[in-house]
This record gives structure tokens, C-alpha cells and sequence, in this order.
């Protein structure tokens, strides 16, 4: 057995380079703070992704792959599911590396479900708790987006104007006028123009495999550098296999592996902080187990990797007649309804949803069926059919909230293993059937709005398999170790720290109680914000001078 | 060599699944699978070669344009998922050709080889689509008035 080395202690140890890793690492160490991070992967360079080879739609369903279990870099880890493929990134700034950078903010009902209905937790904190956090977040990583949107409480303006609309949002908005809907320029964390020394977008379309040109705000290019530039420490390639704890039930610090050297080192720190994703979290907490903790780190009550959220999801595909260029642009999102956003009992389920103009790509994954299977036949009748329907169309992406179910959980494979030996994670997920009525309501509702935009040709993707099984892309990561009021129902109070052990925070998708009806990014941002200065606070360090409407605060103790 | 006669059945393959039409150019006068199988990871270039070789070894080269596609439609009836992931792999090839971009670009679609490095040009968010969004449509709740939605419901 491989010897393993004990380093010098730091002051906050970070595991995980992701959202809430970056906007973490930067604040503290903006604040003095000595802070290490350890991330199994690696830093993407943007010109390292295939945005400019003939191939980059292969690329992006196989190299560049958005499921770890078909890519299989190296920094991946195997994930096991009876019920969906998972998606994420493990490099350096996490999934935000590799996703579209949608913006929108959750919306005060969803911090506070239970008063609204019963059937979720409130947070621990409300709207307004955070909105401070998303403004200094919409800054830091530059957000594009038009102010006034009547969805949401008045907030202070986003830093850049909103991105184009372009045909396919416009398409939205026209067809929202017809129904007498809401519709909005979609908020995103994409530079409409140069920020921060970042390039403007030039509307590629290729937002899918992150972007090349770095207008597509991450951790990566926002938080991590400044962090660096203050001193925050950043061990790439090494892979946490063990948060330690000590007798007492205070947590130590992570043992983990360089994965260059295959070289055992044990980090401890004062304080440690995991933001290893909502699937990723719970793993490590899971695989954290010690007699101690014989059901893992964090986890007398037994809700670490429970209540999985992803958000329902399906694609209505409209064709239309008119060339609408959806491989331009922002693939997620030019423009959205939330004219459903809210819960309306008279549906007959709780919760709500939004519909989102989204793009296409270009031909290649357009003939093979875009986002709702209509693959161009074969033969023949295939380039009549390209002639006719290439660009000529939207997808309508379909976000509905799900509801926290305890059954729906992550836990360790008992079979699969990471390449260091370390138990993968399984993933367990059904639809309530509250979220199915709702997910069916939603879809119909995304239809009506394709009929509106003209479609002459309507497909519907909604993630059910051969066997009528629900099997989405799942992106959105939440609920797996969230925070609460009660130790009995969550995994940590609401400044973070782990109910039952010491010194040890948990921030990231998460901790998020609900999932609300929209991409999370934004909101995971906000919350890491606030975890850091509570961070702060518990180390008698000042809080950082934001400027803004409201000062970051939090609670007294 | 072996390993060619697959590729040139592969061509045989692309051909039958896009025929040439018009401007339209047949696969195999872009040479579209050896330029596709060059860029295939290890599993899934043998997994394609699996595919072909059986089409191979049933003469599917020395077959006329309706038994090709009779062959074709017999595996695509028979074992679905290895047809849908041939097709798949031939019509990414066929569209990542440089010329099936011209001919696309001739049909009047504004399109580059790659989404880098021209990107394209969009018009920028105007004052007039902004005065368009419906100020007063939609609302959200304050968290002050959340109540039950049972409450609010009736």
C-alpha cells in the first residue's frame, strides 16, 4: 500500500474548482484568507475545444461529450443510473467549463415552498437574503440581460445589455404576443460585449462544448483568476478519495491522490469546504464513512445524497416555413416565457415551469434529429427533406420543477469504480407523479406556443424511453446535501456547515432545498457568495466591500 | 487491404443512405468515410467496422441502388440501434464536408464549416424589440405574500 504524505495544514481547504469552488476560493482569498483548492481535473484552454474543426458536432456527441460515461477523460468518473445520464464536467470551473451559461435567478416563491404548498422545505434563507449575492455574482461573471423583467422582483442591473434576440427569439416573443403570454430577453452569463478583458460573443452557436472564445463566463475565466491573483492555491489532478475525521467528529482535512504521480496526500486544514456537484458531494460524503460515521460524513440523518432534483425536462421542436437560424446565437437562451412559473392550484398539480427559445446546431445534428428525433430519412427523399427543413425552426426547451423526494438519491455503485478504485456514484431518479402531470401540462403548453410561431411540423421529445421509462439529460444537480433549519431533514444549517461535523462546509448544487423551474447556475453562484462570507464571519474576518443596493449580510449569531 | 475494402463499403453505405442529387455530391466522391473513420475513437471505430463488415461480406459494393437499399432498410428493421448509429455517423461526416457546406450556403443559408473562428453577425438587441416586451404580463409572488397556494387557490 502506497505511503501517504502529510502536508502542511491551510486554513480552508476547498474540494472541487467548479460555480460555488470559484466563487468560494476568490472570495476568501480577496479577504487574506489562505485557501487551497483540489480539483481532479484540469484547466480547459479554449482553443483546446472543437469550435473550430468541420467535425465539432461528432466532437460534441463523443470527445466532447457532455456525459462523463461518454467521454471518459481521464478526470471522469464512471456514474451508474437506472434512470438518467447525468451530465457534468471535472475540470477546472466544474460543468460551467462545458455548459450554456443561462442566467435566470430562482424566484421568491421557491425559497419558500412549504408555506406555498407544503409538498417541499422552505430554505433557510429568503429571496431577498440573497439577492445581494446575485448581483455581486451577475458581476463578477459578467451577465447579459435586459432589466425589468416583470417575473421578478426589481434587482439591480444586470452589467451588459441583453445578447440578440435573433430570428428563433423573436420567434418566441411573436408567438408569446399571439397567446397573450409573457415573454423575456432570457438573462445569460454571456459577454454581449468585451468585459472584464473577456471577448464579446460572436453568436457561433456552439455553446455546447463551452466556448472557445472565452464569452461564455465559467469559474474558470471569472473567479479563478482573480482568486490566483490573490493568492489562492490550486492543485490540479488531484482527486479527494477521503474527507478525514478526526475522533471527536471534526473533519481534518481530505486525503487525495495526484493523479500524475499516483502519490497519497493528506491535506489538513481548519476548515473544509466540499463543492463537488450534486452528485459529486454526497459520493465523497458517502465514501467518507468511518466508524464514526458508519453511514458517512454528515449523515446521522441519513440525508446525504437524498431528494435529487434534476428539474423535468423536455423539447418541443417546432419547423416552421421561414429560415430562423437556430444554429446562431446563444444555444440556450435567446428568449422565455414565464408566463407558468408559479404555482396555479386550478392545474391540478403544484409547482411550475418555463419554455425557453433554444437553438438547433448546425446541419449535421439537425439530420439526425436535433433535439426531438426528426431524423431526416434516408434515400432519396433526404435532401428534399434537408431543403425543406434545415434552419427552418426552433427547439422550445421545457424546464418544470421537480419536487424533493427522498426516494430519488445518490448512492455508491457497488460494482463500478473510478480509476484510483473509489466507488462510483448510482444515481436513482423517478418522476412524482405531481411532476408528471406537470411535465405533460408543460409540454402541451410548449406546443400550443410552436402552433403560434407557425409550425408546420411539431416534435416532442419528452425523455420517456422504449419502455416508458423517464430517462432525461440531467444537468441540473440539486438537493443531495441541503441545508435547512432542522438537523433532522437537512444536511446543513443555512451558512453551510454540516450538522454533525465540525469545520466541515457544503456548498453547491447540493444544497439547494428546491429546484425551482429554472437552469440553477445563477443561484448556485449566489449561495456560494453567501457561503463565503459566512465563512468569513466564522473566522472573525471582515466581509467583503461590494458595492451595490444592499451590502451583503448575514444573520447575527 | 482489409481494412480498406471496409472503408470502400462504407462509401457504398454513405452513398445509398445520400444519394447525389443536384447540387447535392454523393458521399463517396468527398471520400466521406475514410475522412469520418479517421476521426473515430478506438470502440467506436470498430463498432462502425463490425457494422460494415457484415454488409461487406453479404456483397453489399457489388449490389444495383435497390438491393443496397433493400440490404439497408432490412438493418434498419432488424437491429435498430446499430442502423440509427451507422446513419448517425455518416450524416455527421456527410454535413462536416466542406463542400456539402458551399452547396448549403448556395441554398441561402448563412453557415460556416465551423462555428469558429467568423462566428456570424446578429443584429444587436434593439430599442424597438425591448419596448415590445410585455412589461405587465406574468408576475411573480413576494415572499411576503405566499400564503398557502391552497389559500390562494381559492
Amino acid at each position: 500500500m502506497r505511503q501517504t504524505r502529510t502536508l502542511p495544514e491551510v486554513e480552508v481547504l476547498i474540494i472541487g474548482a467548479g460555480m460555488a469552488g470559484g466563487a468560494i476560493a476568490c472570495t476568501l482569498a480577496e479577504a487574506g484568507v489562505e485557501v487551497r483548492c483540489l480539483e481532479q481535473g484540469n484547466w480547459l484552454p479554449g482553443g483546446a475545444r472543437p469550435h473550430g474543426d468541420r467535425y465539432y458536432e461528432l466532437e460534441r456527441g463523443t470527445r466532447w461529450n457532455t456525459s462523463p460515461n461518454i467521454r471518459r477523460w481521464p478526470a471522469d468518473y464512471p456514474i451508474g443510473s437506472d434512470a438518467v445520464e447525468p451530465l457534468m464536467l471535472n475540470q477546472v470551473g466544474g460543468s460551467t467549463a462545458i455548459y450554456t451559461a443561462a442566467w435566470p435567478r430562482f424566484r421568491p416563491t421557491d425559497f419558500v415552498k412549504r408555506d406555498e404548498h407544503g409538498l417541499a422545505p422552505n430554505w433557510p434563507l429568503r429571496y431577498e437574503d440573497l439577492d445581494p449575492f446575485f448581483t455581486e455574482n451577475d458581476r463578477a461573471m459578467g451577465v447579459s440581460g435586459f432589466n425589468g423583467d416583470p417575473a421578478f422582483p426589481p434587482h439591480h442591473p444586470y452589467p451588459n445589455p441583453p445578447l440578440p434576440l435573433g430570428k428563433r427569439g423573436n420567434a418566441l416573443a411573436h408567438a408569446c404576443e399571439q397567446l397573450g403570454w409573457h415573454w423575456w430577453p432570457f438573462p445569460m452569463a454571456v459577454n454581449s460585449r468585451e468585459y472584464r478583458g473577456r471577448a464579446a460573443c460572436n453568436h457561433c452557436g456552439a455553446c455546447q462544448s463551452g466556448c472557445s472564445i472565452d464569452a461564455l463566463a465559467g469559474s474558470h475565466n471569472t473567479y479563478w483568476p482573480r482568486a490566483l491573483a490573490a493568492g489562492a492555491q490550486l492543485r490540479t489532478n488531484s482527486r479527494v478519495i477521503r474527507i478525514e475525521s478526526d475522533s471527536l467528529g471534526r473533519v481534518t482535512g481530505a486525503t487525495y491522490v495526484d493523479t500524475q504521480t499516483g502519490e497519497r496526500h493528506f491535506q489538513p486544514a481548519h476548515k473544509t469546504v466540499v463543492c463537488g456537484n450534486g452528485i459529486g458531494t454526497p459520493r465523497l460524503l458517502l465514501a467518507s464513512a468511518s466508524k464514526r460515521s458508519p453511514q458517512g460524513l454528515a449523515n446521522s440523518s441519513d440525508q446525504v445524497g437524498r431528494n435529487l432534483m434534476f428539474h423535468g425536462l423536455a423539447i418541443v421542436e417546432a419547423w416552421t416555413t421561414e429560415i430562423l437560424e437556430p444554429h446562431k446565437g446563444v444555444i440556450c437562451a435567446a428568449s422565455y416565457s414565464a408566463e407558468f412559473a408559479e404555482t396555479d392550484p386550478s392545474r391540478g398539480f403544484v409547482n411550475g415551469f418555463t419554455l425557453l427559445a433554444c437553438g438547433m446546431n448546425g446541419p449535421g445534428f439537425q439530420a439526425n434529429g436535433s433535439h426531438s428525433g426528426n431524423i431526416a430519412p434516408w434515400g432519396v427523399d433526404h435532401h428534399e427533406w434537408m431543403e425543406t427543413h434545415l434552419n427552418r425552426g426552433f427547439a422550445i426547451l421545457v424546464q418544470t420543477e421537480d419536487l424533493p423526494n427522498p426516494e430519488n438519491r445518490v448512492t455508491l455503485d457497488p460494482v463500478l469504480t473510478d480509476s484510483d478504485g473509489m466507488p462510483a456514484p448510482f444515481v436513482h431518479y423517478r418522476l412524482d407523479h405531481n411532476d408528471e402531470r406537470l411535465l405533460r401540462y408543460a409540454c402541451e403548453r410548449a406546443h400550443d406556443l410552436a402552433v403560434a410561431a407557425g409550425a408546420v411540423e411539431v416534435h416532442v421529445n419528452r425523455f420517456f424511453d422504449a419502455q416508458h421509462r423517464y430517462r432525461p439529460p440531467a444537468w441540473h444537480l440539486l438537493g443531495t446535501a441541503r441545508m435547512g433549519d432542522d438537523p433532522a431533514t437537512s444536511v446543513t444549517d443555512g451558512e453551510h456547515r454540516a450538522w454533525d461535523a465540525e469545520d466541515l462546509y457544503i456548498c453547491d448544487g447540493s444544497s439547494l432545498p428546491t429546484s425551482g423551474a429554472v437552469n440553477p447556475t445563477s443561484t448556485i453562484g449566489a449561495v456560494a457568495l453567501r457561503c463565503a462570507v459566512a465563512i468569513l464571519k466564522h473566522l472573525g474576518r471582515a466581509a467583503p466591500s461590494w458595492s451595490g443596493p444592499r451590502e451583503p449580510s448575514l444573520p447575527s449569531e | 487491404m482489409d481494412n480498406d475494402h471496409w472503408i470502400v463499403t462504407l462509401d457504398a453505405v454513405a452513398d445509398t443512405l445520400i444519394p447525389s442529387r443536384g447540387p447535392w455530391p454523393a458521399p463517396s466522391d468527398l471520400a466521406v468515410a475514410a475522412d469520418l473513420v479517421a476521426r473515430l475513437r478506438g470502440e467506436e471505430r470498430l463498432q462502425l467496422q463490425e457494422s460494415v463488415e457484415r454488409l461487406r461480406k453479404d456483397g453489399f459494393s457489388t449490389r444495383n441502388a435497390p438491393e443496397r437499399t433493400a440490404m439497408l432498410a432490412q438493418l434498419e428493421e432488424n437491429e435498430p440501434l446499430r442502423f440509427d448509429e451507422l446513419r448517425r455517423l455518416v450524416y455527421f461526416g456527410y454535413y462536416a464536408q466542406p463542400v456539402v457546406t458551399r452547396v448549403i450556403r448556395a441554398l441561402g443559408h448563412d453557415i460556416n464549416e465551423s462555428p469558429q473562428p467568423l462566428g456570424y453577425q446578429l443584429s444587436p438587441f434593439s430599442r424597438a424589440e425591448g419596448a415590445r416586451a410585455p412589461q405587465r404580463r406574468s408576475r411573480y409572488i413576494p415572499t411576503e405574500s405566499v400564503g398557502s397556494t391552497l389559500e390562494r387557490g381559492t
